[in-house]
């Protein structure tokens, strides 16, 4: 394999899915910084040459060193490393049925959750041009609730993780949304399950944290 | 939703005590956030298992203690680490290692009993405090199903099941037939779910659910389930009514 690049905001929440896939899958990017704020960089042509979308996260290396384009987009992301880490790290599907929850959950967590990545973009950086006006917070409120709703019903059940008995790329793609939500102040304490599985997602080898997500807790 | 088999309305007898969190929903060494009227808490659990509640207040710079963590069975804040223990004293600053902080240095600290599963707190400074209702008969166990916050007053809430609408803490026994997901479904058995609803704000009421007994984990899904879409129908309610109001 070549060296991994991940084109990378620190402040950003796809970002952050990103880079805790490869910590906790056990893979090292370097990581090259992309100034989206005064400089957007991200529209710049020689980051338009790597994502044509301008899209972060972005990780380039996979196929070989002038892969074009990288793989784009957080979800992306998070597949292309659970299949670069390979089977015997436990990342990657099992079975169909099991790959077709994960992928059903990282739809999810593209679509339903997409409030609620811009809420928070909006708390911490204000509007930016492509924002519409209309935006409450219970679209984001809603798509929290499903997972709860759902971690709930797994808790009592007895499972810990969104899909059979261990930790997929689901878990990252779902995790920085309930993480993060405090940042446009949607409160932890209304989630229990959600804490519970938060626990649990930080107890695991290889967690990194990010400015707004303790280490702890 | 309810209209037969429903005991009566019961009345918490409450002597102040409020549910704050399930049990179950605090794990050892974790903390949560909890509101009784106008007091904000921080609610713990050591590694023991003992449950203590504090003003959701740092002496420092007052930020919010429920969103650090426990160290060491010490609450510790996540902004710069003060720790308080059980007492509510302060006992470390991480930034003076080696100084020993002032006994004046704490945060108030209130009374909180562990009973039927759920956490209860009391904080109107009530000395001695009476012990909390109990839900069940002491024979019982209670299972613990989940809590539920929902989006309207607790009046409205109270009314969808059916039960004393001024109250600020109630109660209520459904059996468990009647969560019934489809009319010949009879997994369902005899257990009787019971239903606290503590208002956190005009708007807000958190519900926590519980079984008598022991109940196998059908029943309790079925009981999780049925606490969704009574949230779902009481918001949606509470909305149309606002709608009307406004027209
Ligand atoms: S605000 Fe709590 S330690 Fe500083």
């Amino acid at each position: 394999m070549s060296d991994l690049v991940l084109y990378d905001d620190e402040l950003d929440e796809d970002c952050y899915r990103a880079r805790l896939a490869l910590a906790l899958c056990g893979l090292t990017a370097r990581l090259h910084a992309i100034d989206v704020t005064m400089a957007r960089e991200q529209d710049a042509p020689s980051f338009r040459a790597l994502s044509p979308a301008g899209r972060l996260p972005a990780l380039q290396g996979v196929t070989g060193t002038d892969d074009l384009p990288t793989i784009c987009g957080a979800m992306a992301v998070l597949r292309a490393v659970a299949v670069l880490a390979g089977p015997a790290s436990g990342w990657a599907p099992v079975d169909t049925g099991e790959a077709a929850s994960v992928a059903h959950w990282l739809s999810f967590a593209e679509y339903e959750l997409t409030e609620a990545r811009r809420l928070r973009r909006l708390a911490l950086f204000g509007p930016s041009s492509d924002d519409c006006e209309t935006q409450t917070s219970t679209t984001a409120r809603d798509a929290l609730r499903i997972m709860e709703d759902h971690m709930t019903l797994r808790r009592i059940s007895g499972g810990s993780w969104f899909v059979g008995d261990r930790p997929t790329i689901a878990d990252i793609a779902l995790f920085p949304s309930f993480a993060l939500c405090r940042d446009y102040g949607l409160s932890h304490d209304d989630y229990p399950a959600l804490r519970r599985w938060q626990t649990c997602v930080k107890g695991l080898p290889g967690f990194i944290a990010m400015p707004g997500v303790p280490e702890y807790g | 939703m309810t209209e037969q088999g429903q005991d009566a309305p019961e009345e918490v007898d409450a002597h102040g005590w409020r549910p704050v969190a399930l049990g179950l929903d605090l794990p050892p060494a974790s903390v949560t956030g909890a509101r009784i009227g106008e007091q904000r808490l921080a609610i713990w659990r050591n590694s023991h298992g003992d449950v203590r509640a504090s003003d959701d207040r740092c002496p420092h710079r007052g930020m919010r203690l429920s969103l650090g963590f426990v160290r060491d069975d010490m609450l510790a804040c996540l902004y710069h680490g003060w720790c308080f223990d059980a007492e509510g004293r302060c006992r470390t600053i991480p930034a003076h290692p080696g100084l020993k902080p002032a006994a004046t240095i704490r945060t108030t600290t209130f009374p909180t009993i562990e009973s039927d599963g759920l956490i209860w707190c009391r904080v109107d400074g009530v000395e001695p405090p009476e012990s909390p209702p109990a839900l069940t008969s002491p024979a019982h166990r209670t299972t613990p199903v989940r809590t539920i916050r929902v989006d309207a007053p607790t009046r409205s809430v109270a009314l969808t099941l059916g039960i004393g609408p001024d109250d600020r803490t109630a109660w209520v026994k459904l059996p468990v037939h009647d969560i019934a997901e489809t009319p010949d479904d009879d997994a369902t058995g005899a257990a009787t779910m019971v239903v606290v609803l503590h208002a956190i704000g005009r708007e807000e009421t958190r519900l926590y659910v519980l079984i008598e007994g022991d109940a196998p984990t059908t029943t309790i899904q079925r009981a999780s389930r049925w606490a969704s879409t009574l949230r779902d129908n009481v918001e949606r309610e509470h909305k149309d009514a606002i709608v009307i109001e406004h027209v």
